[in-house]
């Protein structure tokens, strides 16, 4: 909780803040603790601009409201703060580093922006997301936590809040996200897949972490921990619901792309998508109900995919 | 504003449309919810308690984010769906050409108003059920009464989104919620306002803004960019009836949303709405009273419009602008002239509405809105011939700022400042307009 | 982020009317970037000469030290010998990275890739340096699975993460374009780590059992030379370099 408007210094500390972001010039920013000791006297003369900006927020919002609407085909930054402040700050914190006013009480923790890391994308192992794996996530949320989806919300302030979350990371302007893996088309759940991939599940030693029925008890299941040092379990297979996404391709994606900042590796480099195919079916097959869910599947033959 | 108990108090309240409030009415905004799914107010709320387009979503979801943890059983055992809402303001108001036995007046009083207390229960029972109780009151009187009282049934069919049902006392889907206005001094005259004969008396409490008890069926896309509320009820504070049986009120209202991709408006958003509140005109009485369930002879209250809202500039911090036209018809059997006995002499229709705008400004964590509204009412045809055409003809605009100190995932704490004015015609001293002028500053918080 | 990105952000920011103070912050940031260290620059180096040396630990290492294995103990044996410290004879301090700061100029930097092998739930080597982008031939000779997971050691950042699942299996992968410190773990055994120095040239060597170091075809000046281990930290010399010449070094790092 913030409370606002309370003393100049408070102001005088948020403006200070936000310049340090703009001028962080650090690869990665460090871990956890903002660096103070940016806030150097020429930067605060520097941030004098936007304490009077401050003073006249009439002005400077009528402005905004100009500018920022007719903004069309990139995200806008400035409004995206605002989307971001309205939204996102209770969890992920002004600063952008996953640690809101609400992130203690959550056991699966808000992102942290700041490394540019992100679980679910459609580009390999260790790339930045692409914008549009950003939107997704926005628009399905990742079920069972606190991330909801934010489909109701108008296209240009997900893209807005999108352009402004990935001003956290100085990532996002000395790289570019690789290519996103290629995912051929599902040709189909069956038994006969099913049971492929339950030797494919063995040959790849999944059970190392995720437990020879797919509970998430492995041997390896125990000690791991995510980038943040936060205690993190392999998922169990057999709750259904796969946080990332249901579709088939979502579970091979994760095989494909990994989860980044977490234990899950890539399997890009040692996986045929024959393979992965059937290992996503085998994956299905242990979700109770998984063909009564997916009727389009297994009881209708194997054409071809489901959503 | 409420009318209930003695018939006279209804009787007058109708007469008198306007009423300045002694304390605000009931704002449903929940910080239990806040709370319950970590975010802060602003994630659903335009501005408190205006919602936006996320928090009208989870509304008519049955308070529901559909990420597999809304019911009771997934929910932090911690959780409570309990949260508490008080509003202490000081508001000095000036009435002009007020009838005294020591003849025409102007009065002026301030003081620190009589606060209430709303107690908002509400959450999610199981998946797709959800309820809310809220007893409001507390206020020095010792006046304790269930504002809202409902289960609210989702996805009645299948995944759609196109039927769900609540059954309860239930706030009616207006264009703008009677119970979530920004202003704290003044309602919406359109929701409130009846015809009314000089000296005389209506027998219709029917007000807009009101809860009312009955069945609501709402209906929406999933991107809530269509939606349509269809209502069954029995019009609150209708003299001998006692169900929606035995005297029916319908209501309608048909929404369609429309988003810009580009250009300076974000959202804009046109609607019909229509309400028939139906009245009995005959009792059996005991000592004089009316006896519950043996009014017969129903009359309507009528009223239709339409509205218009638009978004301009970015949705997440705009300038809200909001039309509502709506016409209204009394029928004249409900209109009593001073003789308490003898009907009006036609029925009483007029036309009104409001414009409304509130601007959030795109500033650091948007703490600030602004708004403004202003209210018409204009009679068509007096039931009575022989008043002047235009009495109780009203203007009354607003004017508000709001700072909220702090909306955290717990509580909420916001200044408002406000002055208002109403200008009734005829209804004074002697035929003489009536003026009534309020400034209310005071703080609104929840937790 | 270096100059050039900085400029890019300012400009980002000035390109929205949020008011006179995103300007602010766009002037500030372009005043206040600091330039990362200058690009390094290869040339010939026709008579550079050579630093030799020593790393030598002084303390007492904590005696006898062992991993205790706590999953496929059936391969990975009970408890692996710990080689945080490996100290030879003399206090000679193997698994040392040997680094010159600073140097902007000289020789080419290696093309071929680095090996990184998962053996015995251990990698191999412990320690390396490496220059920026340098590729590393990521291998497993052990049936189990093994996840080769290299993360800037600042910030705990992955850098990538892949999959080794069964014996023999081996990929190239570049390292990241900047340089940084490199802690590599597995997370399906967690004892697992190795360290990788990224350094933008390629003057570095580490240490042997015998603690001894070379680098060569320095060109000839003086430099600072600094001696890094996981866990007796970092010790900095200066070493001065003439031309043909073999310039002696001995470092002594404390135990902690």
């Amino acid at each position: 909780m913030e409370f606002r408007g309370a003393t100049a210094d408070e102001g005088e500390g948020r403006g200070g803040q936000a310049c340090e972001r703009a001028v962080h010039t650090a690869p990665r920013t460090p871990k956890g603790v903002i660096d103070k000791s940016r806030s150097t006297a020429s930067l605060r003369g520097g941030c004098m601009f936007y304490r009077v900006a401050r003073l006249i927020p009439g002005f400077a919002g009528v402005l905004l409201v100009m500018g920022s609407a007719i903004a069309a085909e990139t995200g806008d930054v400035a409004t995206g703060k605002l989307v971001y402040q309205r939204y996102c700050v209770s969890c992920h914190g002004e600063q952008g580093n996953g640690q809101g006013e609400a992130a203690e009480y959550m056991s699966i923790k808000p992102r942290d922006y700041r490394q540019g890391t992100y679980k679910w994308r459609s580009t390999p192992s260790g790339s930045l997301p692409l914008d549009s794996d950003l939107e997704h996530t926005l628009l399905n949320g990742l079920h069972g936590t606190y991330m909801p989806t934010w489909k109701v919300l108008d296209e240009r302030s997900r893209r807005d809040v999108i352009a402004y979350i990935k001003t956290f990371s100085p990532r996002f302007a000395s790289e570019k996200p690789q290519d996103p893996i290629t995912i051929p088309p599902d040709p189909g759940y069956s038994d006969e897949s099913v049971k492929r991939g339950g030797a494919v599940y063995q040959k790849y030693n999944c059970s190392q972490c995720h437990g020879a029925g797919g509970q998430g008890d492995g041997p390896s299941a125990h000690e791991l921990k995510d980038d943040w040092g936060n205690a993190i379990v392999p998922y169990d297979l057999t709750k259904g619901h796969v946080k990332c996404g249901d579709k088939s391709t979502d579970i091979y994606r994760v095989f494909m792309a990994g989860l980044s900042g977490t234990p899950m590796p890539t399997f890009a480099d040692s996986l045929s998508a024959a393979d992965a195919w059937d290992l996503v079916h085998f994956i299905q097959s242990l979700s109770p109900g998984y063909a009564k869910n997916f009727p389009g599947t297994a009881a209708n033959g194997p054409a071809g995919g489901h959503p | 504003m409420t009318g209930k108990g003695p018939l006279q108090v209804i009787l007058r309240l109708a007469v008198f449309a306007v009423v300045m409030f002694a304390f605000v009415s009931p704002a449903s905004a929940i910080p239990a919810f806040a709370r319950k799914y970590s975010l802060r107010c602003t994630a659903c709320h335009e501005s408190w308690p205006v919602l936006n387009d996320f928090g009208r979503s989870f509304r008519d979801n049955g308070y529901q984010l559909r990420l597999g943890r809304d019911d009771t059983v997934t929910a932090e055992p911690g959780y409570w769906p309990v949260a508490v809402h008080v509003v202490p303001t000081y508001q000095y108001t000036k009435v002009t050409n007020q009838a005294t036995d020591q003849g025409v007046k102007s009065i002026g009083s301030g003081a620190v108003a009589d606060a209430g207390m709303d107690l908002l229960m509400a959450g999610v029972l199981t998946k797709n059920i959800s309820f809310l109780v809220v007893p409001t009151g507390f206020a020095s009187d010792g006046n304790v009464h269930l504002e809202s009282y409902w289960a609210y049934f989702t996805r009645v069919v299948k995944d759609s989104d196109w039927l769900n049902i609540r059954i309860g006392q239930h706030e009616i889907d207006l264009p703008a919620s009677g119970h979530r206005p920004l202003s704290l001094s003044d309602s919406y005259l359109l929701y409130s306002y009846h015809p009314g004969v000089p000296g005389g008396s209506n027998l219709s409490a029917y007000d807009m803004g009101e809860n009312q008890r009955g069945l609501e069926f709402l209906g929406h896309n999933a991107t809530d960019l269509t939606r349509y509320s269809i209502d069954v009820f029995s019009a609150h504070d209708s003299l001998g009836s006692q169900n929606a049986l035995s005297s029916p009120s319908f209501y309608g209202h048909f929404q369609k949303y429309f988003r810009f991709k580009d250009g300076p408006i974000s959202e804009a958003e046109v609607g019909v709405w229509g309400v028939q509140a139906n009245y009995p005109t005959q009792f059996l009485t005991s000592g004089g009273a009316p006896i519950p369930g043996s009014g017969s002879h129903l009359q309507s209250s009528t009223r239709y419009g339409v509205e218009a809202n638009v978004w301009i500039g970015p949705a997440v911090a705009p300038l809200h602008l909001d039309l509502v036209y709506g016409h209204g018809v009394d029928k004249k059997g409900l209109l009593l002239t001073a003789d308490g006995v003898t009907a009006a002499d036609r029925n009483g229709t007029w036309n009104g509405g409001f414009f409304e705008a509130i601007w959030v400004p795109p500033v650091d964590m948007l703490h600030w809105s602004v708004f403004g509204r202003f209210d018409v009412v204009r009679n068509q045809n007096q039931p009575l011939l022989s008043a002047p055409s235009n009495y109780n003809n009203q203007d009354q605009w607003t004017l508000g700022l709001i700072y909220t100190v702090a909306y955290s995932i717990r509580d909420e704490v916001a200044f408002h400042a406000e002055v208002s004015s109403n200008k009734a015609k005829g209804i004074g001293f002697a035929g003489l307009d009536q003026r009534t002028d309020s400034l209310m500053l005071g703080v609104d918080f929840a937790y | 982020m270096n100059n050039q990105s900085s400029a890019a952000q300012c400009a980002r920011h000035q390109s929205f009317w949020v008011s006179a103070g995103s300007a602010g912050i766009g002037i500030a940031s372009l005043l206040l970037a600091v330039p990362a260290s200058a690009a390094y620059e290869v040339v010939a180096v026709t008579n550079g000469g050579t630093i030799d040396g020593v790393v030598t630990l002084s303390g007492t290492p904590p005696a006898g030290s062992v991993i205790k294995v706590t999953k496929n103990q059936d391969f990975c044996g009970a408890t692996i010998p710990d080689p945080t410290y490996t100290v030879g004879a003399g206090g000679a301090l193997g698994n040392v990275v040997v680094y010159l700061k600073d140097i902007t100029k000289g020789k080419a930097p290696p093309t071929e890739p680095l090996a990184l092998v998962n053996e015995h739930c251990m990698f191999s080597p412990r320690v390396q340096g490496a220059t920026v982008g340098q590729q590393v031939k990521i291998s497993s000779n052990d049936p189990v699975l093994h996840n080769t997971h290299p993360q800037s050691a600042e910030t705990n950042a992955t850098i990538y993460n892949i999959a080794l699942p069964f014996k023999g299996f081996s990929v190239t992968k570049p390292l990241p374009p900047n340089p940084e410190l490199i802690k590599v773990k597995c997370d399906a055994h967690e004892w697992m780590h190795a360290w990788i120095m990224e350094l933008d040239h390629p003057y570095y060597a580490t240490t042997g059992a015998d603690g001894h170091f070379t680098i060569k075809d320095v060109p000839p000046g003086s430099y600072t030379l600094v001696a890094w281990h996981e866990a007796a930290g970092e010790k900095s010399e200066p070493v001065v370099v003439a031309a043909g010449q073999t310039a002696k070094s001995k470092i002594t790092l404390a135990a902690k």
